[in-house]
Parts: structure tokens; sequence; C-alpha cells
């Protein structure tokens, strides 16, 4: 087989099509067909050294192929299916892969990869244990070659890379050692350095405890600040990119190398001719800032509190303000001529992190900046000309408004004059600088001495490049939000504003914009129709005609795109879906504003056009199933009751959307619509339900399904219940036994991520109770309806669960509220004997004094109903001695099979 | 790559739009399931509370009502007439059609709203009607829309028919906590009773003490809802009517409200229209600050004054 193998291997590297088709179906059928002989195969290819080194690497890509994917749940399997496999032939593979480490020609290493592959799917099962003692002993071992070091701190790094930051914590002094060993400066091989210190960038997370201790800190600083100074440019580019994450990761303990090394070394990186040096030297101290931003904030969040902040800023960036400046200045006037959007390069990365800077140091920067900038803002060479721009826009939403006031209102002439410069890179830096202005300082946008020859400039470079265009559409986002915010008295809609006269004349410009045959470029299309969807949003109604008009222009495209949909081509198809989102996205916004006797006469066409979308071929891409779902929603907000007459045609794509568990972003869009189904139906949701339900319950128990829907399920039975009062009994036992079995959920506190995902379940939870209890109890709040008594015995449990809830520290407002109303409800529909359950452990009566004082004003309003609600049963249980009508909680009812905590916290 | 990447210029994308719009929709749909839990309890929203009064004004509601001319002579067919004996007050359209959960609006006749409370009228309710700020009472007089069924094209005797039914068998009413209104249905009397006619005249004092009777309105039973002046609703003071109508007698206490210039009917209706007119058209000059003074006008209905009870009256004129 051996032989054969290797030919084979040979060949997928091969530039004949059928060779390398007819070499990938034979592997694919060796791994699927005797898969623990292909891997020992493999391995045996890799580690004889004799074989072609092609074929030796191609062994290695294809062992690792077998270990490990970019889909996680495919590299899930692969890992069960390795650690299923017999002793003896995981341990045959292995020691070929070890033994082939350093024995290899090519980079980078492949028995590299196979290791660290290996490694990471066993040392989590405490498997393997003296892997990583033998990779320190290669390292540090002074017999072993340049290319087994090198080899060896490759797996490393790569083990680091993947591998959960825990398990390798306790091994993180050898680990260390080895990678330290191999940064030194009198490592005489490049190759080995570069290893090593890539190695110490994936493994700074875990060696917290080594910066903790002064004297591992000092050596690790001293060999990283080293190796930024080797003429190797890509060493000294990952010891720099080590620098960047050490000042985030470890920025309090970094005073001593500050001054000394950090600032000089960083300063001179950033001057760097060389740009991958540059831009670290630049990420460098945008990281700083960032850090000393939310330091800035956990002060003051500290001071309110009447606490000491627990982490202090040492102002670095501060102190280093007028070194920093003229260097990104300098970099700003560095503009790639043809710039693609996805390079990244120090011009850019300066303009971000002046953004910081100015964020950082507030007002403080503007000395230093400002003279640059009116210098150079009508210099004749255009990156000069730019770069004043940019240094202007980037500065703008770090400082105080009294300060940007004066600046912007001087500069706005020259700002509408740059509209029309000849270079296209300024008039576009020039856009984003007025739609920066409408949200940073957007008083200065309308005033009216300005606003028509800004509308005018504006108007007329929507016409230009896309590049410069999809900047105005933006500009006109920003400008339309301030005009309305700045028209608005109350909640109601203001009859006027300083755009209305424009309106008519933007709208249809805009349209225009999203019919150009250059949409596709620089995003402009959806730029534009962003741009119509907030023109349309933030209008007063003086312009409602024009709202009614695009609403029919709308429906008139998505009926035009519709009838297309079947002979697209292809390669346009990506560009159809995309205008089907934005038209879908639109259509939202216009029936958000559409008056309710329009949204009756226009509703029948909308619906049958979405329900042809729904129909097409392009409806079935996720996308534009989401947006076209989401319309539905607002549709059907719009029409309540009248929304009836479409179910029957609509069941079916919402039927299927719930159904689509591949895609959880359109089930989890369905969900939430079939909760406003439910509340705009009400009643006549009932024969929907049986239905409706068993797929809620079917996303429930779905392992594979995205945990994000499940809270989303619950919430939703809350409102169905709401809905349809009553006649839910038949759902109830179920849902109760789910509720119960997510009351059960525990979380461990270091989990964050998990924590915020139990925080969602927790008050979805909360809504789920809160619609039973409203539904069965009925409306009347004088006479509740007997089937409340159904919910009796579960009582006891909820009301632990809201007790639970209200004693964690970092209860949210949100939470708080949900939990008062509950209580509220509660009281509402079983009365005094509900008292003692309540009082019990004085927990949620404080809760409630505490909610009261909110400054939200639904927190304090539904708090101080809830302890009216418990004021009023406590009166008259002292007129009445109660009668204990809750009875004991009962044992969860695990009979029904829902798989809810099996899969937690994997799948939930 | 860095990790402020995003921080350039608008570095927005497509995806990036779509998932803010799906949080926006789900902010949205948690505020909904928010407010519905609120309408199920009886929480007085500190917002409500502190609202501040501002003129709203719907264009729907401007001059949507049917309004009377006046009775100049007896119709031949008076027995094909409905009597609805009206209160001093101000003509409005209560509507719960642009409102959820029971919220209901009153508007003026030019269509700026007055007053928000909360009724059991089903959703999807417009009815004409006369609020006495004296007595608090808001009195039904027609019905336009009922529960989304639209009575327009209704002749009067059914509507009458329907929203008496109504009224007995939902026992619809104000059920707002902070208001103290009072919703009442007015009286109807068929005119083909001459029994009903005169004891309807007879009667007095029409209303509930603190509720003084304007005039008489009377309607064509065949007449559907139209809007603006029709023949088919007529119009009398109480103190015109024995002039009009010879056939009956009011009470005395009607007849001793003639105002001091008072004449004879036709005069009064005369000097009545161009006092009108007159007060119409300086109205109209002033037209920027037109609806602020009507609204004002319609606020300070108490002053017993002769024009200004006039321009309350304009509904019927």
């Amino acid at each position: 087989m051996t032989m054969e193998l290797i030919n084979i291997l040979e060949k997928t590297v091969s530039s004949d099509k059928n060779e390398l088709e007819a070499a990938q179906q034979f592997l694919e059928h060796a791994a699927s067909n005797n898969h623990p002989d292909f891997l020992k195969a493999l391995s045996d290819v890799l580690c004889h050294p004799g074989n072609s080194p092609v074929s030796r690497m191609a062994a290695g890509l294809q062992l690792k192929n077998q270990l490990t994917s970019k889909d996680e749940s495919v590299k899930q399997k692969f890992q069960s299916k390795w650690l299923q496999l017999p002793e003896e032939i995981r341990s045959y593979v292995k020691k070929n892969i070890l033994s082939a480490l350093g024995t290899e020609s090519l980079r980078p290493s492949s028995a590299a990869q196979c290791v660290a592959y290996v490694a990471v799917t066993e040392l989590p099962h405490g498997q393997w244990p003296d892997l990583i003692q033998m990779l320190v002993g290669n390292v540090i071992n002074e017999r072993s070659t340049e290319m087994e070091r090198e080899a060896t701190l490759e797996t490393i790094g790569y083990i680091c890379q993947d591998i959960n930051s825990d398990i390798l914590e306790p091994q993180s002094n050898a680990i260390l050692t080895a990678i330290i060993h191999g940064m030194r400066k009198n490592e005489s091989s490049n190759h080995v350095r570069l290893a090593a210190t890539n190695a110490l960038l994936n493994s700074l997370e875990f060696t917290k405890a080594n910066f903790e201790k002064e004297s591992e800190r000092n050596f690790i600083m001293e060999v990283v600040c080293e190796a930024t100074q080797s003429v190797d440019i890509q060493i000294s580019v990952a010891a720099l990119q080590c620098l960047v994450k050490i000042m985030t990761l470890y920025y309090q303990f970094m005073e001593p190398y500050m001054a000394q090394a950090l600032f000089p070394i960083t300063l001179e990186a950033m001057k760097s001719e060389n740009d991958q040096v540059a831009l670290q030297g630049i990420e460098f101290w945008s990281n700083v800032c960032d850090e000393e931003i939310d330091l800035a904030i956990e002060s003051q969040e500290a001071k309110n509190a009447g606490q000491t902040p627990e982490h202090v800023s040492r102002h670095y960036a501060r102190g280093a303000l007028q070194y920093l400046a003229p260097v990104l200045m300098q970099k700003l006037t560095n503009q790639e001529e043809n710039d693609d959007d996805d390079d990244w390069n120090p011009s850019k990365s300066a303009s971000v992190c002046l953004m910081l800077l100015a964020t950082c140091c507030e007002d403080d920067i503007v000395p230093h900046v400002l003279p640059f900038i009116t210098e150079n803002i009508k210099n004749s060479n255009w990156r000069y000309r730019d770069a004043a721009l940019m240094v202007f826009s980037s500065i703008l939403g770090g400082l105080e408004s009294q300060t940007i006031k004066p600046l912007v209102e001087q500069a706005m002439p020259t700002l509408i004059e740059l509209m029309y410069d000849s270079s296209v890179i300024v008039r576009d830096t020039n856009a984003w600088t007025i739609g920066r202005i409408c949200e940073v300082i957007p008083q200065v946008a309308i005033d009216p001495q300005f606003l028509e020859q800004l509308l005018q400039a504006l108007l007329s470079q929507l016409k230009e490049e896309p590049r410069v265009a999809s900047n105005v559409c933006w500009a006109f986002t920003g400008l339309s939000q301030a005009a309305y915010d700045a028209a608005l008295m109350d909640e109601d809609e203001p009859e006027t504003y300083c755009l209305s006269k424009y309106f008519d004349f933007i709208v249809q410009s805009l349209l225009e914009t999203t019919d150009r045959a250059d949409g596709g470029q620089s995003n402009l299309r959806a730029a534009a129709y962003e741009a119509l969807m907030e023109m349309i949003k933030n209008s007063p109604n003086d312009c409602y005609k024009t709202v009614q008009r695009t609403t029919m222009v709308i429906l008139e495209r998505l009926n035009q795109i519709l009838n297309v949909d079947s002979m697209i081509a292809p390669n346009d198809r990506q560009k159809i879906q995309d205008i089907q989102s934005s038209l879908c996205a639109t259509l939202q916004s216009v029936l958000r504003k559409v008056k309710p006797e329009d949204a009756q006469i226009v509703s029948d066409a909308i619906m049958s056009a979405l329900l042809m979308m729904f129909n097409s071929s392009s409806g079935k891409a996720g996308g534009v199933q989401e947006d076209a779902l989401m319309a539905v929603s607002t549709l059907c907000d719009l029409l309540n009751e009248g929304f009836i007459k479409y179910m029957e045609a609509f069941k079916p794509f919402l039927y299927m959307a719930l159904r689509n568990h591949q895609d959880y972003q359109v089930c989890s869009v369905a969900i939430g619509l079939v909760g406003d189904i439910a509340r705009a139906l009400k009643l006549a949701v009932i024969p929907y339900c049986d239905e409706i339900m068993s797929m809620l319950m079917q996303n429930l128990s779905n392992p594979e399904i995205h945990r994000d829907v499940k809270p989303q399920v619950l919430s939703v039975f809350g409102d169905i219940a709401l809905s349809i009062s009553g006649e839910f009994k038949k759902y109830l036992e179920p849902v109760l036994d789910v509720l119960t079995q997510v009351m059960g959920l525990q979380v461990e506190q270091k989990d964050f991520e998990m924590r915020d995902y139990f925080c969602v379940l927790r008050e979805s939870v909360l809504e789920a109770y809160t619609g039973i209890v409203q539904g069965l109890k009925g409306p009347d709040p004088n006479k509740v309806h007997p089937d409340i008594m159904l919910l009796q015995n579960h009582v006891p449990l909820i009301v632990k669960y809201i007790v639970q809830t209200a004693q964690d520290p970092d209860l949210s407002e949100s939470t708080m509220t949900s939990c008062a109303g509950l209580i509220g409800d509660l009281c509402a529909a079983f009365g005094a004997p509900l008292l003692p359950y309540l009082l019990e452990d004085n927990i949620v009566m404080p809760m409630l004094t505490e909610g009261k004082k909110s400054q939200a004003s639904r927190t304090k309003s539904t708090c101080s109903w809830a302890l009216r609600a418990i004021k009023t049963l406590k009166q008259s249980s002292q007129l009445a001695p109660a009668v204990n009508n809750v009875a004991q909680p009962p044992t969860a009812n695990n009979n029904n099979n829902i798989q809810f905590t099996n899969n937690f916290p994997n799948a939930v | 790559m860095s990790e402020f990447k995003n921080l350039y210029k608008n570095q927005s994308n497509l995806a990036q739009q779509q998932s803010l719009r799906r949080a926006k929709l789900l902010e949205e749909q948690k505020q909904r399931r928010e407010n519905q839990f609120s309408s199920q309890r009886d929480i007085k929203s500190e917002n409500e509370q502190q609202k501040k009064k501002k003129i709203y004004k719907d264009f729907d509601y401007k001059n949507n009502l049917m309004l009377s001319e006046w009775m100049m002579e007896t119709p031949e067919d008076l027995e094909d007439f409905l009597l609805i004996p009206c209160p001093k007050g101000i003509r409005s359209t209560l509507s719960n059609e642009k409102t959820k959960n029971k919220n209901c609006r009153l508007y003026y006749k030019n269509g700026t709203e007055n007053l928000r409370f909360k009724t059991n009228l089903p959703q999807q309710t417009i009815l004409d009607c006369i609020l006495d700020k004296i007595s608090n009472t808001l009195f039904i007089l027609d019905v336009i829309k009922y529960d989304g069924r639209d009575f327009m094209n209704c002749d009067t005797s059914f509507r009458h028919f329907w929203i008496k039914n109504k009224f007995i068998e939902s026992d619809l009413k104000i059920i707002d906590e902070e208001s103290d209104m009072k919703m009442q249905l007015l009286d109807v009397y068929d005119l083909a009773d001459s029994n009903q006619g005169f004891s309807c005249f007879q009667k007095y004092p029409m209303f509930n003490e603190g509720t003084e009777l304007d005039g008489f309105l009377f309607y064509h039973k065949e007449a559907d809802y139209t809007i603006g002046e029709t023949p088919l609703v007529l119009w009398l003071f109480p103190f015109m009517i024995e002039e009009v109508l010879s056939m009956f007698k009011v009470h005395p206490n009607y007849n001793n409200q003639k105002p001091d210039n008072y004449r004879n009917y036709l005069d009064y209706i005369k000097i009545f229209n161009e006092t009108l007119k007159k007060k119409r058209r300086s109205r109209n000059k002033s037209e920027s600050s037109m609806e602020i003074q009507e609204n004002q006008d319609e606020n300070e209905f108490d002053m017993q004054n002769e024009i200004q009870k006039m321009i309350d009256l304009e509904r019927f004129g």
C-alpha cells in the first residue's frame, strides 16, 4: 500500500486536474473505508526520511485533516473518532509523527501540525501526559538539530493557539522555559527564534503566573524587547506583536519598562519604513489608548459608586501624546493612491490611533494637531489636504462639544468647498468628515447658514465615484437623524423639520443611487438603501406623501425583481439577493411609518410580494428569508387581527423557517414572528397552535440547533399563553416541565459567555411565566379565572426562582423589572396565600424597594406596583387569616423527554 | 491586522447592517411584549403621569362629522325624523382607531386632540359625541364605526338602534382610573309617535343637574352618515320650536331663554349666520395662529359671552 499511497500523495499537488481529482477520491475512499490503517500508513509516509519531501508533506497534511477542521462540529467529530481508536493504533501514529519532527526539509513542518492536533485532542482528556516534557526536552537539548528545535517550537505554538489555556496552565513553566530558550539573543538560528517568538505570542494568556513574578517578568520582557531589535523583520514584527498583546494583558505590570524600553522601541517602530513594523508600533499605542479609555470609565464608575477603582490608568497615552501625534500625522500623508478597502496600512492605522488618542486625551490633543490641520487643509498637494481632513475627522469624537463647535463652524465653509475637490480621495474623506460631524455635533450640520450649501454639495457628490457617494449616503443618515432629533418635542411625530423642503428631492436622489450600475462598488447600493431607510424613519408629518410614494416604488421594485428571479445568471445571484434584502428592509422602514388606513390598502400587495419572494429561488437564501420575515413582522404588528387573512398562505413558509435548524438566524426571526402573530391574532391564533407548539418544542429538544434560539422559544411560550388564555391548558404540562428544567440549571461563575447566556435564559423564563400567569388568570382584574389553579402546584417553584434571581449581585434592571412584574401578577392571581413565600427570606421586598428608586421609569413603576400589590395582600390577610392553598413544590416531572439540560452547556 | 480596523472610516458591511436590523427587531419585539404585559396590569406609568400636554392634530378627524342645517319650516315628513335633545358642550370625535390597549382619544372638530382616556369600547370604534366639561360627561350622539364595522352607510335608525343595544349589552363606559368622566348615550325620541315628541319638549330640566340643554337635533331616519352639512339633519334652539313646529309646546322655561335682541326665528338665524361669518373671516386672516386660537376658543367655552357661544355652536350652523 505504501508505494501506491506515496504516488497518490504526490499527485495531490499535481497541476493536472484529473490526476488531482483521482488522488483526492482515492484518499477520501481510504479515509472512510479503513480509517485506522489509513492513519497508520500516512504516519509511515511522513516519518520516513527516504520518501520524497512532497509526499511526506502531503501525508502530514492528510493526517492533520483527519484530526481538525475549521468547522467546530466537524472538528468535534474528528476528535471523538480519534479518541475511540484502539490504543495501539494511536501510539503507533504518535510515535511516527513525533519522530518525524525535525526530519523534514520543507517549511513549515507538517509533522508539527500533526503532533499539535493530536495533542489538542488528547491533552484535555489527560492522555499523552509526557508530551510537553518531551517537546521541552527537544528544544533545550544541546544535541537537537536546528530543524528539530524549530519544528518543536512550532508544535508548541500550535498547541498553545488551539487548546483551552486552563489545560496548559500547570505546565506553563516548562513551556515558557522552552520558548524563552529559543528566543534568546544568542540563538544562532533565526528560524528557531521566529518559531519561539510566535509560540510566545500564543502562550501569553496562560503565563499570567509568570508575569506576576517580577524576576520572571523581567526576564521575559528583556527577551521580547531584544527580539524586537532583530534585523530579521519577521522576528521583529512577531516580537512587537508580543508587546502589543502583553500591554493589553498585563498593563498594570508595565510601569518599569515603559519609559526605558517600551516607549522608545514602539516609537521607533512607528517611524519605520517597513509597513509591518510600523503597523505594530501604531497598534501598540492604539491598545494603550483603548486600555486607558476603559480604565477612565472604570475610575468614573468607581467614583460614582463612592469606591476606589481596582485598576488605575498611568496615562501613558497622555504622556506620549506630543511624540505620537507628529508621527501619526506624518503617516497619514502616505496614503495608498489606489486604495483597496481590504488593505490595512500605516496610514489607515494612524487615523484609527488618532481617534483613540483623542478619546483618551480629549481636548489635550488639540494643540498638537490643530496647526497641522490649518496649515495643510488647503495645501496644493492632495496628500496633505487629505491628511489634514483625516486628522480633523479622527479627533472629532474625542473633544468636548464646546471645543468642537467653534472648530467645526469655522471649518464648515472649507469643508463645503472641499466637496468639489479635484482628488477623489479628498472628496471621499471629506464626505466621511461631514458624516462624522452629523454624528458628533449635528447642530452645526443643520445650522441654517450652512444647510442649503451643504445639501447641494452632498447631492452633487451622490452622483460621483461610488466610494464618495457611499460616504455621502452615510452623511445623509446622520443628517436626517440630526434634523429629526432637533424637531422632536416629545414622543409625537413632529409636524415639519429643516429638511422638509428638500425631503422629496433627497429621497428621489437616493432612489436613483440605489439604481446605479456601479452600486456594487464600495457598498454603495446598500449604503443608499440604508440612508433611504433612515430618511423615511426620521421623517415628519409633512413628508408623508413622499413616504407613501416610496412605499409604492419599493413595492414595484420588489415585484420587478421577482419577475426576473428565474433568469438570473449565477454570478448575479448574490447581488440580487442583496437587493432583495435591502428592499425588504426598506419595506420595514416605510411600513413603520405608514398610517394604519394606508397599511390596510397596501398590505395585500406587500404580502403577496413577500409570499412570492418566499416561494422564489432566492427566497431560500437565509439572508433574504430573514429580511422578508422581518418585514412580515412589521406588517403583522401594523395590521393586528387583520393579519389573519394571510395566515393560510403564509403558514407553510413560517413553518419551514421554524424548522430551519441549519440557519438559526432564520429560525430565530421566525420564532420572534410567532410571538408577533400571537399578539396580533389573539384567540384567532388557536387553530395554528398545535403545529407551532410542536415545532417550538422540537427546537428546544434539538441538540444541534444554535443555543440562542432556545431562550426565544421560552419567551414566545409566554406570548402564546397570554394570547390564547385558557386554551393554553393543553400545552401547560410540557411547557412547565421545560421551565422547571431550565430553572434548575447552574452556571459556572467563571465562564462569562455562559453567564451572559444564562441571564438571557433567565429573563426568558420570567417572560414565559408572566405570559402564562396573565393568560390563565384572564384580563379581568377583579375576577381571576379558575384556570389559574392549574399553576397552583408550581407557584412555590416560581417564587423560589424569583428569590434566587433577586440574590444575583449583578441583577440587571430589566430582569428586576421582569421579577417585579411576575410578583405582581402572582399576587393578583393567588392572593394572600402567596405572602409567606414572598416574604420568607426577606429578599423580595428589598429588591422591589431598590427598584422603586430606579431611574428607569418602567422599573420604577413596575416595582412600585408590585409593592402596592403585596401591601394590599398584607392588609387583606390581616383581616382574614390566610388559608394555605398553595401546595408544596412538586417534584420535577421528567416523563416528557425534553432535551434541555442534557445538552447543557454544550448545545443550549 | 488590527483589532481596531472597523473604526476606520465607515467600514460597515451588509452582514453588519442585517444583524443591526435583527437586533432592532428583537428589541422591538421585547418592547411589544413588555407593553402587553404592562397593559394587563393597572400600572400608572410615571411617564404617563408626567406627560407634557402637547397640541396633537390628526387631519383624519378634521371636519369629519355630520352637521345640521337650520330647520326653516316644518318638514312634510316630520314623522320620519328622530329627535335628539342636545346638551351644551363641544362637538367631538371619540376614536380608538389609532391607539391600542383601550386607549381612546377625543378630537375637536378641527382634528386637534383634546383628551385621552381608556374606555371599554372595542378596538376600531369611532363615535360622534358632545363633551360637557361642566358635568364632565361625554354624551354619545352617533356611531360612525364600531368594532371595525363601518356605519357610514347605515341609516340613522339602525345606527341608533345599534349603539343603544351595545350600550346596554356591553355596559360601555370609561374605565380610566385617572379620569372621572362619564360616558352617556343621548336619548332618542321617535316623532312618528307624537307622544314622544310632546313629552320630550315638555321635559325640564332635560338633563341631570349641571348639564344645560343647547337645542334639538332632528335626524331623518333614512339618512346615511354623511360628512358635513346635510338637510337630513336639522337644528333648532329650544326657544324656536313653537314657531317652527306649531303643533308642539315647549316647557315655558325654554321660551324664557330667548336672547334680548330676539324678534323671530328667521331674523335670529340671519343675525346668527352673519356674526358667524364675520368671526370666521377674522379668524382666517390670522391663519398662522389659527390652530391655537381655535383651541383657546374651545377651551374657553365656559364663558357666557354671546359670540363665544355662537362659535361653540358653529358645529350646528
